[in-house]
């Protein structure tokens, strides 16, 4: 298992690695620079410019110092954001974002496990086939259509939720609802593909001939099995639920980073749109690690 | 083949409507009627209303609908053929070659696409091609995957050993026995690519780091139709219906298809 996260570990920092160059030289590539004003400077004011923020250095030499600060927490200035360097946005974000993309997983693996199991144990009739429709049809709802209709339908029309801002707990309910639900989709049909796969296995079939309740054989036998394609999607469902969040804190108004990084993106604000690149990237990374543990636990033999 | 005619009729249909409707009707998409603005649907001619600035909600629709549908098409036509190269390549080169090109797929796989594209459209301003060209550049990596093992089946199979044998030349195989009998495979995920291509474009127009107004798409209309939910809600309901419909169709016949080229 440790060498299995060591291996996992060395493939994802070059991983990381190319993001943030590939993301830098992007950058460095843009057209238009920092010192790109209405008024043109004069080369020497510009020169010295340069040379104080290290412009002037070659491309490798600047990236190699780009990653030095990184590596200590430090993404540079915010250039729209006065007054705020990146680090702090995101040190005001990221905990909004993660609560929200917390709160959504839970809730997606519980609304998926329940549908996978509900339509596994009733599999072949019309339950199954209902709930399988229903999966397919929540992957295929995009969070930036569920977001504006469950504001329509329950803060709206209903008058039971609140549907912008971060006041109370009420306030995230709807967020989290429509982030969770297509991740929820596909959750529920990975479960059912497993679970209908595991029933047929040796020491599920045994279990049922000694006699044990329908109920007790899906839950203890059957369930632990099925639940490696359920774990192999967390790190693709984490990547989803962060694209989702930039979507959802946007329409809820909710002070979190995916909302920094779309307007930072609108502005135009490269630091920013490149520091909260590298988070996401290591976040995604974080997530496909804990994803390899959960497939360790679940199933000893590829332990090693 | 049988089971995905349903979801591909409706998509035929959409198709045919996007394509002919907006000649048909009497207002452009980029018309303005001052003396309806935010009208409710039938109002003056108007069949499913206007919107903020009075511009006809059917026309809008339609022409989104084409708009969101070409860019996907031509994405995932894009991905398609990066993605059959790239497989085609590495499978039937195999060896140390293969290994090369599969990892650096399996090192793309783990990077977080929706953030490059977004970076690429802040640094490079925000035009339809970019939309397609780095949407494109994106998403054939599955495409990639599935060819090479496809590829890697098809090389084992008779008829290709026997033209070896014969003494054909390799681009002669390639082109004649190999490329023909991945098309099924090919046109399932190319069906699987479109509704991705079409999630991200309305993802990325809906934040307004898309197609740029005034033309417009499917994932503007349903930003556009969310801000003035309060007082016409179908502007919402409409756009985000016929997308979801979209995806629907396009999911299920690929699955479908997938299905029937599966061995």
């Amino acid at each position: 298992m440790r060498a299995l996260l060591l291996r996992r570990l060395l493939t994802a920092l070059p991983t990381l690695l190319v993001v943030v160059i590939l993301s830098f030289v992007l950058m460095r590539l843009a057209p238009g620079g920092p010192f790109d004003g209405e008024r043109a400077l004069d080369p020497a004011t510009r020169a010295a410019l340069e040379q104080a923020y290290g412009l002037d250095r070659p491309l490798p030499v600047q990236i190699g110092r780009y990653l030095g600060r990184v590596v200590q927490g430090d993404f540079g200035p915010s250039l729209v954001y006065r007054d705020f360097t990146v680090t702090d946005l995101v040190a005001q974000g990221l905990p909004v974002s993660l609560m929200l993309g917390g709160l959504a997983l839970l809730l997606a693996l519980a609304i998926g496990l329940g549908a996978g199991l509900a339509a596994a144990a009733q599999a072949g009739t019309a339950i199954d086939r209902a709930v399988m429709l229903g999966c397919t049809l929540l992957t295929a709802l995009p969070s930036f259509v569920t977001g504006p209709l469950l504001v329509l339908v329950f803060g709206l029309w209903a008058g039971w939720l609140p549907v912008s801002g971060l006041g109370s707990a009420a306030n995230l309910v709807l967020p989290v609802t429509a982030l969770a639900l297509p991740v929820a989709g596909a959750i529920g049909k990975l479960a059912r593909a497993g679970l209908a796969a595991a029933l047929w296995q040796d020491h599920v079939r045994t279990a049922r001939a000694r006699g044990l309740s329908p109920t007790t054989v899906l839950v203890r036998h059957a369930l632990r099995p099925a639940l490696l394609p359920v774990a192999s999607y967390i790190g693709p469902a984490a990547a989803g639920l962060l694209t989702g969040a930039v979507v959802i804190e946007t329409v809820f108004a909710l002070p979190g980073l995916g909302r920094s990084f779309v307007q930072g993106a609108l502005n135009r604000d490269y630091p920013l749109v490149l520091g909260v690149v590298t988070i996401y990237a290591g976040l995604i990374v974080l997530f496909n690690l804990a994803a390899d543990l959960a497939y360790g636990w679940l199933d000893p033999r590829i332990r090693g | 083949m049988k089971a995905a005619r349903l979801p591909l009729g409706i998509l035929a249909a959409i198709l045919l409507l996007a394509l002919i409707g907006p000649a048909l009707l009497p207002w452009q998409y980029d018309m303005i009627d001052w003396s309806t603005v935010r009208g409710p649907p039938f109002a003056h001619g108007h069949l499913l209303g206007t919107d903020s600035v009075g511009r006809d909600l059917l026309a809008r629709t339609l022409v989104g609908t084409r708009v969101t549908l070409a860019v996907a098409i031509a994405a995932a036509s894009v991905a398609l053929v990066i993605g059959v190269a790239w497989g085609a390549i590495a499978g039937w080169c195999g060896g140390r070659i293969d290994e090369a090109m599969m990892r650096i797929v399996d090192a793309l796989y783990a990077l977080p696409f929706m953030f490059v594209v977004i970076l690429l459209m802040v640094l490079f301003g925000r035009s339809i091609l970019l939309v397609f060209l780095g949407i494109g550049a994106v998403e054939w990596l599955t495409m990639a995957r599935v060819v090479r093992a496809e590829v890697l089946t098809l090389k084992a199979r008779p008829f290709v050993l026997a033209a070896e044998a014969a003494g054909a030349p390799p681009e002669a195989i390639v082109r004649g026995h190999i490329l023909p009998n991945l098309a099924g495979v090919a046109i399932a995920y190319l069906l699987l690519t479109i509704p991705q291509v079409v999630m991200v474009e309305s993802f990325l127009s809906f934040l307004g780091l898309g197609v740029q107004e005034p033309l417009t798409s499917l994932g503007i209309l349903v930003k556009d139709g969310a801000d003035d939910m309060d007082i016409t809600p179908h502007a919402l309901l409409v756009p985000g219906a016929v997308l979801v419909l979209i995806l629907v169709c396009l999911t299920s016949a690929g699955e479908r298809l997938r299905d029937h080229f599966a061995r």
